[in-house]
């Protein structure tokens, strides 16, 4: 526990934050800025409100969850955060910087990841190529060193094979580096847009649904991976899954979307027995 | 030359761009692919009037009515048959290769009527096999390489209006602008009221749903097909009668306008058509009679299009296209 | 028993890493490069009739086809170029033509202007110059085209590059320039109207520029031999160095996934003008090539040409560089070649055409073409995937010792053992639990759709396997793979939500 504490205040702002006595934060990331704070965050597609009034805020090294039945908004609230939408009310302030008007390659730049509810892979290039465009941003070089085959080019493609190799090894796929990514099978196509996310050194990662078409054992895994994730990268991690087990077992703070509203917010056990979110999810009990 | 001439002829020649853009429009919203082939129908189209309206023992009373609707019935079945042939394989290809398709069409049918018209004996084939002869008034053979004019054809001069000494509206203006506006409400009734309109909408928009409902992807597609192509037909008759010339590559350059007229006034838009053809005729005509240079025309007319769409980039009366995320 | 597993592994994956997809590339990449510069040793040693062609009996063949190396270099390279744009960038461009006729009006202004204007003599630095210029004018044009329009979609951005060029065209057509040497060397310009007096006439307007030097003599010719080559083995250092690289990825990901990529913090258009203007560039040097070989009036740049060149490239394959050399090659010669068809030439190009994409895209026929080509290839990379599924499979119950044996199961025992394997693989049709050991390995094939290939097998003693054994595992293999990938795999939970890859 402290050794993490320590790794906490080495990066990050250490003066005392008080926290609305909503949040749900956990107690090691008290003492520090959020990553993420929404504030009346919401947006309108012509005459429907997807989303309203969403107030959100994420610990340092917190992984939190967002539930919801369909349509909910959850993947809308997402793309506001990656700035492929930009909010039509509210604010949200990601590691301290206001996001308005950002684009989504300055939102990338700045910390915030993302996988994809339908996958979005780069289907035609190699799982290795894949993981390699999250690492742009992070190994470089100019295009004028690559036309000229420069001895800097040869040192940072080196240098990003083997980085890609090392972050697809946490799922242990190093060894189908080579493989056409649109040719794998759906759960490793899953786990790569994952590695990719990580790939870009994000402080915020969002999961859009990361154990859809995972039976039991696999959806196990990932949580362990996604524990292991958040320990070793250091970073907060948000996810939207309907999979309860995973969402029960791994996230700190979760919170409940419905109509685009939230409807509750809390821990795992507090969200579990509370009535609203049950009527949400399986409708009314009926009386008598 | 009288501003209002240059109106006049900026409208015709605008509603005969509408009415070839309206069959790339249809083609485009419902089948999802540049027919590039389209104005080569135009071609076939003004060849097929041009022959028929030469038969000498087919002319009924009607006179060359009867060989207007030979064109169009002619063109809406070669229309169909590209579409079975040629396009319907590819329902699931890459647009890519869809659109190479449509090229090879295209110059199919240039060279097809390039060597139909130059192969000897033609007029010997329609006369023996078919029955029909084919000629000019005093029996001199009318088939052959060299370009053709029509405007003997299709004399309107009787339907002129004289509105002072210097300003005449040419009959031909006002049947062309006449019938293009009847085209437009006609279509835009027949798909906005009658069942086939109905299926043809419903599977611009979303093709598995309208299957899903019962509606013959494949029958809507081809009734497609036969519109645009039947009123290519009657562009091309008017085109000619414009007048210009009629040669194999006469459909080309008329295609890639109304074309760019379909994507000024949004492609997939009946009325967008409509208005994309009018503003481009118009440009072109008052390019044409106000810039120094005729050759200069061409550069207006295309910059109209860039900065449509650099302020519409869908097109005046274009849909917005939404990516799910 | 476990050592002998691990190394029997490890030397499985040795062998099959042989060709890893890392080393076929950097073969195609060889490949081409020398197949060009062996085509250009044999052509300009026939040129100039050396030693060599005798060997390749170049004499059997025409002397126009002497005529063709200069205009396939240009080709080749408006080809190659717009294969960036279209297959690597994944944007349709229709005005290719465009941007090498900018290079060609650029071309004879500036090679007059250097050789009657200034005097220069070296052939080779006169056209270097001009190349150079002709580049940067049709880069310096592509990079104002690009910007109003990389940020349109897909058929948008087609019709917008096709506007552009003939923009291009109609402008060039009331372009005038001429060179006027009486009182030192200046360039004279006219725009929209011939005002031109005096002069040599470079640029005419509509009309046929004036020919780059000695129009199709024998004593340029071998020095444009040389320029060609040059020409082309630059577009493929540029093409290559650009695709294989940070850049280049980026560029292939904004084609793929346009969202993913900017999520990825990638900005689209920026990588999008990179492959437009470096395409511009290029099909402006292919331009000033071409000026030496052809007179063309700028509505010789038209719509026709841009297609003709895109066609040499889908057939030749999107992003297929040396498949785009041999489309362009065999597209400009035969035609050229089936001149005695002459008035049906076009036609049968047409119906080729066509048929050629209708074939090609017709999913009945990819099943075929698909069942053929895993017939021929070996697909190593499924031992791969093989060995890691079945490890992460016991991984979580740390059985380390149950995943090498599985995967020793397979391919040692594989008389007894490999049943083992086949029966959950079994195809809809066949409803035996198990298969009986007298089905002939063609038949597995048979009902598999096609071949694995491995490399010669040893059992743990050290022998190695006999035919008829090897086959059933590679098939076997093979049969495991498709049974994995159809997804009935190793879940043995409910799928939840998300639908199949």
């Amino acid at each position: 526990m402290t050794e993490r504490q320590e790794k906490q205040t080495r990066h990050s702002d250490t003066r005392m934050v008080p926290y609305p006595s909503k949040a749900i934060v956990p107690e090691r990331d008290l003492n520090v800025a959020p990553i993420l704070e929404t504030h009346h965050l919401g947006i309108q597609f012509g005459g429907l409100k997807a989303v309203d009034d969403f107030n959100l805020i994420i610990g340092r090294s917190e992984i939190a969850g967002l539930i919801g039945p369909n349509g909910a908004g959850k993947t809308t609230v997402f793309n506001m955060l990656t700035k492929v939408y930009e909010p039509t009310e509210g604010s949200v302030i990601f590691d301290g910087k206001d996001m308005m008007g950002k684009s989504i390659v300055q939102a990338s730049k700045l910390g915030i990841a993302r996988t994809f509810q339908n996958i979005r892979l780069f289907n035609q290039m190699t799982v290795e190529e894949n993981v390699r465009i999250g690492l742009h941003n992070q190994i470089k070089y100019t295009t004028a060193t690559a036309l000229l085959r420069l001895p800097n080019f040869w040192i940072k493609e080196h240098r990003q094979h083997k980085r890609a190799l090392e972050l697809l090894s946490i799922f242990g796929m190093e060894g189908m580096a080579d493989v056409r990514a649109g040719s794998l099978p759906y759960g490793a196509q899953r786990r790569l847009e994952i590695v990719r996310a990580l790939a870009t050194g994000p402080k915020l990662l969002l999961l859009d649904e990361p154990a859809a078409g995972m039976n039991p054992h696999e959806t196990e895994e990932l949580m362990n991976t996604i524990a292991r994730i958040r320990d070793e990268f250091n970073i907060a991690i948000l996810l939207i899954e309907h999979d309860m087990s995973l969402v029960m077992g791994v996230c700190e703070g979760i919170c409940v979307l419905n109509f685009g509203k939230v409807i509750a917010k809390g821990t795992a056990r507090e969200i579990q027995n509370n009535p609203v979110v049950i009527e949400a999810y399986l409708g009314k009990q009926k009386e008598g | 030359m009288d501003i209002m001439s240059v109106i006049i002829n900026g409208l015709s020649i605008g509603s005969i761009y509408a009415i070839i853009a309206l069959g790339y429009t249809m083609v485009y919203g419902i089948a999802k692919m540049l027919n590039f082939a389209h104005g080569d129908v135009i071609m076939v189209g003004a060849y097929t009037f041009f022959a028929a309206a030469h038969a000498r023992n087919l002319n009924g009373p009607g006179g060359p009515f009867a060989a207007v609707l030979i064109a169009i019935v002619l063109c809406a079945l070669l229309g169909m048959a590209i579409e079975f042939l040629a396009y319907r394989s590819l329902r699931q290809a890459p647009s890519l290769a869809v659109l190479i398709t449509a090229i090879g069409v295209s110059y199919l049918l240039q060279n097809v009527m390039q060597t139909v018209m130059s192969l000897d004996g033609v007029d010997r084939f329609f006369k023996n096999v078919l029955g029909v002869v084919i000629s000019e008034n005093n029996d001199k053979p009318i088939f052959g390489a060299d370009t053709k004019m029509i405007t003997d054809l299709v004399n309107m001069q009787a339907l002129d209006i004289h509105l002072s000494d210097t300003l005449t509206i040419p009959g031909l203006a006002i049947v062309t602008i006449a019938v293009n506006m009847l085209i437009v409400v006609l279509l835009s009734l027949f798909v906005n009221y009658t069942k086939m309109g109905k299926a043809m909408r419903s599977v611009s928009e979303d093709r598995s749903a309208a299957q899903l409902m019962g509606i013959n992807v494949n029958r809507t597609i081809t009734v497609t097909f036969a519109i645009g192509s039947g009123l290519a037909a009657i562009a091309g008759i008017l085109y000619c009668a414009f007048p210009h010339e009629l040669v194999p590559t006469t459909g080309s350059i008329p295609g890639i306008k109304a074309f760019i007229a379909a994507v000024i006034g949004g492609i997939g838009s009946i009325p967008g058509a409509l208005i994309g053809g009018l503003l481009l005729g118009l440009v072109e005509q008052l390019s044409r009679s106000f810039l120094p240079v005729t050759e200069l025309t061409d550069a207006v007319v295309y910059s109209v299009l860039i900065i449509v769409l650099l302020f519409r980039p869908t097109g005046l009366l274009g849909k917005k296209i939404h990516e799910k995320v | 028993m476990q050592n002998n597993a691990s190394a029997l592994q490890e030397s499985v994956r040795r062998r099959s890493r042989a060709f890893s997809p890392k080393a076929r590339h950097i073969l195609y990449k060889s490949f081409t490069f020398l197949l060009v510069t062996l085509a250009f040793v044999i052509f300009y040693d026939w040129l100039c009739e050396g030693p060599v062609s005798g060997l390749f009996a170049m004499g059997k063949i025409s002397r126009s086809v002497k005529g063709y190396f200069v205009p396939v270099c240009a080709w080749v390279v408006a080809a190659v170029s717009l294969n960036l744009v279209v297959g690597f960038s994944g944007e349709l461009s229709l005005g290719h033509a465009g941007f090498m006729s900018i290079g060609y009006s650029t071309g004879i202004v500036v090679y007059n202007l250097l050789t009657k204007g200034y005097g220069w003599e070296n052939i080779y630095l006169s056209m270097a110059v001009t190349m150079l210029a002709a580049g940067l004018m049709a880069g310096i044009i592509g990079f104002l085209v690009g910007i109003p329009v990389l940020r349109l979609r897909g058929d948008y951005l087609a019709i917008v590059t096709l506007a552009c060029a003939e923009i291009i065209k109609s402008l060039l057509q009331c372009l005038y320039v001429s060179l006027d040497t009486t009182d030192g060397v200046r360039l004279l310009f006219a725009f929209p109207k011939n005002t031109l007096t005096g002069g040599t006439a470079l640029l005419k307007g509509p009309t046929a520029s004036a020919p780059i030097g000695t129009k199709g003599t024998t004593t340029d010719l071998p020095a444009l031999y040389i320029i060609g080559f040059a020409l082309v083995i630059l577009t493929l250092f540029v093409v290559f160095n650009l695709t294989d690289s940070r850049t280049g990825r980026a560029i292939k990901s904004t084609r793929d996934n346009r969202i993913a990529a900017e999520s990825m913090g990638i900005p689209v258009t920026r990588h999008k003008m990179i492959a437009f203007v470096t395409a511009a560039v290029l099909a402006g040097m292919a331009g000033a090539l071409l000026a030496n070989k052809s007179t063309y009036q700028p509505a010789n740049f038209n719509l026709d040409m841009s297609i003709m060149v895109l066609v040499y490239v889908v057939l030749g394959g999107l992003g297929n560089v040396l498949g785009t050399i041999f489309s362009t090659t065999a597209l400009y010669i035969l035609p050229e070649e089936l001149r005695f068809m002459k008035d049906y030439r076009m036609l049968v190009y047409a119906l080729v055409l066509i048929f050629a994409m209708v074939l090609s895209n017709n999913p009945v026929i990819k099943g075929w073409v698909t069942s053929i080509v895993s017939l021929v290839k070996r697909r190593r990379k499924s031992i791969n995937l093989f060995a890691e599924e079945s490890r992460n499979a016991f991984a979580a119950g740390d059985d380390a010792q149950g995943a090498n044996a599985r995967e020793v199961l397979v391919i040692e025992d594989a008389g007894e053992n490999e049943t083992a394997v086949q029966p959950e693989a079994a195809e809809p049709d066949s409803n035996q639990a198990e298969l009986p050991e007298e089905v002939p390995a063609e038949a597995l094939a048979a009902q598999a759709g096609g071949r694995l290939t491995l490399e010669r097998l040893y059992t743990a003693d050290g022998t190695p396997l006999d035919d008829e054994t090897q086959r059933r595992i590679e098939l076997g293999l093979m049969l495991y793979e498709a049974y994995v990938d159809s997804g009935k795999g190793k879940k043995k939970g409910k799928k939840k939500g998300g639908g199949k890859a």
